[in-house]
Order: structure tokens, then C-alpha cells, then sequence
């Protein structure tokens, strides 16, 4: 339990700038996710923070100690990698025990704790299994329980669940934000799958060529993405670009390219907007006339793609003058789609779903 | 057409063991000639140049330095050639390429050469202890074999998982034998067995740089073809290969066991 404050943190390998005069503070407890695209610097910043590479400048501070001059051996910050990195000539029990032998722990004392780790991840038994006979599932479990069983104040996880089918990671995604709230350590989460941050995190820190790009919870970075990059990134949305744009009281009247307009919401600190952006699942189609609503923006388009996810459909619709289609997500699955590819439909949002940039 | 395509590979790999084996074979069976000139095929079984070969005392010596020799020679050449192969598998440093291309070309420089410079150094330096320099010799010439296992033994050994014992808490020291080393036992043990057996073999810089008092096998064997043309020479060179395939056979099963993870 410890609070983490990282200030002015640069990596620089020649004239590359991997990280970018980085800011942040983690409070005691809480869990915050770096993500980003690959080579957002978010995976430097990590090890960095564990000592695995050493900072161009800057500071990093646990607790109020400075990281930067201990060297990472001496720094009992916890690291779980994307590739397990198990110890292949190590049993399970050896895996889990190598640090606390390090650290001159009495062997009465590492059999329990290695026992009550193990069983925290659900992996009792298996003590005396080698890596290579284990599931990717179950390395990573070890590799949990090899780090959870030094109690770090701080665990940093670099993208653990990467290498995992798609099951296995959503399982193991709730696994480890339970495994945080009960053990209370801080976290630092790495991943590129920005549906792993929301679940995992209490805040995230959206990461663009090594800088910050946004920090917030995960409702915030959703609905209010600080700028182009942050909206595009997290969640799929439509941007249209504004072309002109007039007051008309708490709205703003949006010119569109293809003569289209739309009505949005004002907000603070855009004075002029430059983009619309509209979440797929904020929109619905209706064909023929609809009912007029008040506060709605209308589009009409053609239907040009249709997916099925199980769940819900997602709908592409060619407007006239607009490149890209717009995205429709229809969340209620249940009845099977009206549509058919080329049926003339009106895509509909309300007012306040159309966020300004 | 397949068929007749594995049936001709079949015979060339047939062939080219042949190719390898047939000379151990043609010692080994012409030991056991019971006459006194060495002869191929033998005429007649016997195994008196055995007995004379394990009693006279004429081999026991050479074969107990050559041993010696081997083992000191390895003791210093695996240590060396292992930190060396390390440095070179995880860290830049300047002149890192030059010093690969050192190690990983052990044939480049003619054993006869070695031999003459090393002399000639010694000589320069009033080195005159034949069994010291002798092993000094071997293990220049053994540490590039060692080099060369271990570095391709070491590109199998995941960085990662050295990062995870350092941030596990093991000092990169701990790191090195608690992690790395055991993950490359068999390589260590090729090595050694490599190193042990260039050494026990090796006769230009025996020649080079022993003198009264230190013969080793090699020698001896060598000189018998020159003076003693006798099976006994065929009886201590079929011990030797003997000896040889039961050590790599221990080898092989040692690193099978292992393999187990």
C-alpha cells in the first residue's frame, strides 16, 4: 500500500524520445492502467519504474523514496510479465518460493506463505509440477503467486494477459482485480486492450508517443476523450469533422461535409468546435419515417455492412459526402435485423450524445 | 519416385558412416593380431598386446599426465570460456565483434603455429615448466570450443526470466548461478566434455612444448607409429575410443534425465 509518484520521467535512446517528461501519481491501493498503442513508451515507463531500464532523467518516487538510485534487486517492487517468465528448471514450488529464499525468509515460514499463495490463485496442488507441464493459464497464476508472495507495496503487470486465449484472459482479468482489492497492493497495469484497463482499473492513463494523453477513471476517458487520439483509441466512435460551426444557444449548429448538419451540446474549453464524435452505440436506424423527436440529429444513409456479434449487430452506413461509414451498434440482438445491405435507413442520435472536440 | 529417392539417401548415409567408422573399426579389430607387427585383417585372435598394454607400465604414465593435463586444462578453459561466452551473449562493449570472430574461429590459426609461437614465447620468458605450459597452451586452444557451446546455449536462456529473478530480489550475481547456469547444465557439460577431450587428444603442441620427463599419450602413440609398429598400438588406441564413447554415452544419458523440464 503505497503511493507512487513518478515527475518528469524521460527515456531517450539516441534522438528517440521513448518517453516524454511523464507525470503521474498513483494513490495507496489504487490501480491505474497505462494504455496505449505498441510504442507509446508504456512498457519503458514499467520498467523503469522496476529498474529493468534506467531513466534518461527524472524522478520516481515510492512512498516518498526515490526508486531511481535503488538498485532493482533491492526495490521489492513486483513485476508480472507478459511471457510468464517462469523459471523452466524451477518446480512450481520453487518458482514461488525463490523469493522469499532470497530474502532469508525461514523454510517453515516460505512453505506456508508459498501454500497460501498458491491457493490464493487457486493452484493448490500442482506444487510440484514444472512450468513447461503447465497451461499458459496456469503459468501466469504461478507467476502471480510468485510475485504476490513478497506482499509488494507495488506490482506493476506488463500486458500479463497478452498471451492468453480470449476466455482465459477475461477470466483472469476479473482474477487479478479481485487478487488487488484483497491483497491492497498498488498496481500499475500495461495493456494495449483498452476493455482490460476499464475492467482492471481505477484510473487510466491513455498513452501517445510517451507522453500522458489522458488520465482520468475509466467513465471519464470514455465519455469525455480529451482529444482526437483518446476518443479514437478508446472505443469505437464516428468522427465527423466540422466544417462550420454557429451558436445557437446552449448548442452549437454544426456544418458537416455533404451539406449535413448537426446540433451538439456545448462545453467547456471548446471554443471552436473541430470534431463531432459520436459513440456507435449512442446511434439507432430506423427506416421510413420515424416519429419526430425533439433533441435528435438525423443522417440519412444507405446500408453498406452488416455483422452479427452474437449479441448485438453493428451496422456500417454510407452517408453521401462523408468518407468514412457511419457505425451503428444495435445492442438488442434478439429480434433478428430488418435490414439488408442497400436499404435506404436514417441513422438518429440525441443532441447531448454528440460530443465536441 | 519417393520411394527411390529415400532408398538413395539411405545409402549415402550409410556410406558416409562407413566413411567415419571404418578406420575406428580397422584399429580396433587389428588389436587383437596376436603377432608382433601391427597387420590388417589380423591372422588369429588374441588378447596379449591388451595385457601388455595394461601391464608394462610404458603407457601408464603418459596416459595419467595426459588425464591431468585434460582436466586442469578444462577446469580453467569452462570457467573462462562461459564468462566469456556470457559477456558476449548479453552486453555491448566496444570491440565485441572482433572478439566474437576470435572465438568463434578456433581452426583459423594452424595448431603448428600455435605451437611454434608458444615455444618460442615460453622460451622468451624462461618458462620452462613442460606440464605448465602445456596446459597454458591447451587451454588457449580450448577455451574458443567452450566459447562457441556456450554462447549458442546461452541465446536459448530468456533474458526475461534473469529480469524477473533481479526483481524478484536475486542480485545479479545470484541471478547468473541461480538461473542462468542451470539452464544451460548440458551445454556446460558438452563443453567440458569437448574441452576434455581436444585436450587429451591434442599432439603438435605436445610436441612443441614438452620435453625429458613429459610424454602424453598422444606422444607415445604418435612415436610408436614411427618406431614400434606393433598391435600394442592398436590395443591402447581401441582402449582410448573405448573410453571416449562410454564418456559421451554417460553424457547423453545425463542430459536426457535432464530434459525432463
Amino acid at each position: 500500500m503505497s503511493q507512487l509518484l513518478i515527475a518528469n520521467l524521460c527515456k531517450k535512446y539516441g534522438d528517440n524520445v521513448v518517453v516524454d517528461d511523464l507525470n503521474l501519481e498513483v494513490q495507496s491501493g489504487e490501480m491505474v492502467s497505462l494504455l496505449g498503442p505498441s510504442g507509446c513508451g508504456k512498457t519503458t515507463t514499467l520498467r523503469m519504474v522496476a529498474g529493468l531500464n534506467e531513466p534518461t532523467s527524472g524522478s520516481i518516487k515510492l512512498d516518498g523514496k526515490e526508486l531511481t538510485v535503488i538498485p532493482p534487486h533491492k526495490r521489492n517492487v513486483g513485476l508480472v510479465f507478459q511471457n510468464y517468465a517462469l523459471f523452466p528448471h524451477l518446480n512450481v514450488f520453487d518458482n514461488v518460493a525463490f523469493g522469499l529464499r532470497r530474502r532469508g525468509v525461514p523454510k517453515r515460514e516460505i512453505n506456508k506463505r508459498v501454500e497460501e499463495a498458491l491457493h490464493s490463485v487457486r493452484l493448490s496442488g500442482l506444487e510440484s509440477r514444472m512450468p513447461a507441464e503447465l497451461s499458459g493459464g496456469q503459468q501466469q497464476r504461478v507467476a502471480l503467486a510468485r510475485t504476490l508472495v513478497l506482499q509488494p507495496p507495488l506490482v506493476l503487470f506488463d500486458e500479463p494477459l497478452s498471451n492468453l486465449d480470449a476466455k482465459l484472459r477475461t477470466i483472469l482479468r476479473v482474477e487479478i482485480r479481485k487478487l488487488q482489492q484483497e491483497f491492497g497492493f498498488t498496481g500499475i497495469f500495461v495493456t494495449h486492450d483498452q476493455e482490460e484497463a476499464m475492467v482492471l482499473s481505477d484510473r487510466i492513463a491513455v498513452m501517445n508517443k510517451g507522453k500522458i494523453a489522458q488520465i482520468g477513471t475509466p467513465r471519464e476517458v470514455y465519455t469525455t476523450p480529451a482529444d482526437e487520439f483518446v476518443a479514437d483509441f478508446v472505443g469505437e466512435s464516428n468522427m465527423l469533422a466540422a466544417e462550420s460551426a454557429e451558436d445557437a444557444g446552449a448548442h452549437w449548429r454544426i456544418r458537416l461535409a455533404g451539406g449535413h448538419a448537426v446540433m451538439a451540446p456545448k462545453r467547456e474549453g471548446v471554443s471552436q468546435p473541430k470534431l463531432v464524435m459520436i459513440r456507435p452505440e449512442a446511434a439507432e436506424l430506423s427506416n421510413g419515417q420515424a416519429a419526430k423527436e425533439e433533441e435528435m440529429n438525423s443522417l440519412e444513409g444507405t446500408v453498406s455492412f452488416i455483422q452479427y456479434n452474437g449479441s448485438s449487430y453493428a451496422v456500417d452506413v454510407d452517408i453521401a459526402g462523408m468518407e468514412q461509414p457511419f457505425k451503428v451498434k444495435i445492442q438488442d440482438a434478439r429480434d433478428e435485423l430488418a435490414l439488408r445491405t442497400g436499404d435506404k435507413v436514417k441513422v438518429r442520435w440525441a443532441f447531448r450524445s454528440t460530443f465536441i472536440l | 519416385m519417393k520411394k527411390i529417392k529415400i532408398r538413395w539417401l539411405t545409402i549415402v548415409n550409410a556410406l558416409i558412416y562407413l566413411f567415419i567408422l571404418a578406420p575406428l573399426a580397422v584399429v580396433i579389430i587389428s588389436s587383437f593380431h596376436p603377432g608382433d607387427v601391427l597387420l590388417f585383417p589380423p591372422k588369429g585372435f588374441s588378447w596379449r598386446w591388451y595385457e601388455y598394454v595394461l601391464t608394462s607400465g610404458r603407457y601408464e604414465e603418459p596416459f595419467v599426465s595426459s588425464i591431468k593435463i585434460a582436466i586442469i586444462t578444462t577446469c580453467v578453459s569452462l570457467p573462462v570460456g562461459t564468462i566469456i561466452a556470457y559477456a558476449l551473449a548479453r552486453y555491448d562493449f566496444r570491440g565485441k565483434d572482433a572478439m566474437q570472430a576470435l572465438f568463434l574461429s578456433p581452426l583459423v590459426v594452424p595448431t603448428m603455429l600455435l605451437g611454434i609461437g608458444v615455444l618460442m614465447m615460453f622460451s622468451a620468458m624462461g618458462l620452462k615448466m613442460y606440464f605448465t605450459r602445456l596446459v597454458l597452451a591447451h587451454i588457449v586452444l580450448t577455451i574458443p570450443y567452450v566459447v562457441r557451446t556456450m554462447l549458442a546455449s546461452f541465446a536459448g536462456v530468456k533474458r526475461l526470466t534473469e529480469e524477473a529473478a533481479i526483481v524478484l530480489g536475486a542480485s545479479p550475481f545470484k541471478t547468473f548461478f541461480l538461473v542462468t547456469l542451470p539452464q544451460v547444465k548440458s551445454a556446460l557439460a558438452a563443453s567440458a566434455f569437448l574441452s576434455v577431450i581436444m585436450s587429451f587428444d591434442e599432439l603438435v603442441v605436445a610436441l612443441f612444448l614438452t620435453g625429458p620427463g613429459l610424454t602424453t599419450l598422444p606422444m607415445i602413440i604418435y612415436s610408436d607409429t614411427q618406431f614400434n609398429l606393433s598391435p600394442s598400438l592398436a590395443a591402447i588406441s581401441s582402449l582410448t575410443i573405448m573410453a571416449t564413447v562410454a564418456l559421451g554415452l554417460i553424457m547423453v544419458a545425463a542430459m536426457r534425465r535432464k530434459k525432463k523440464f
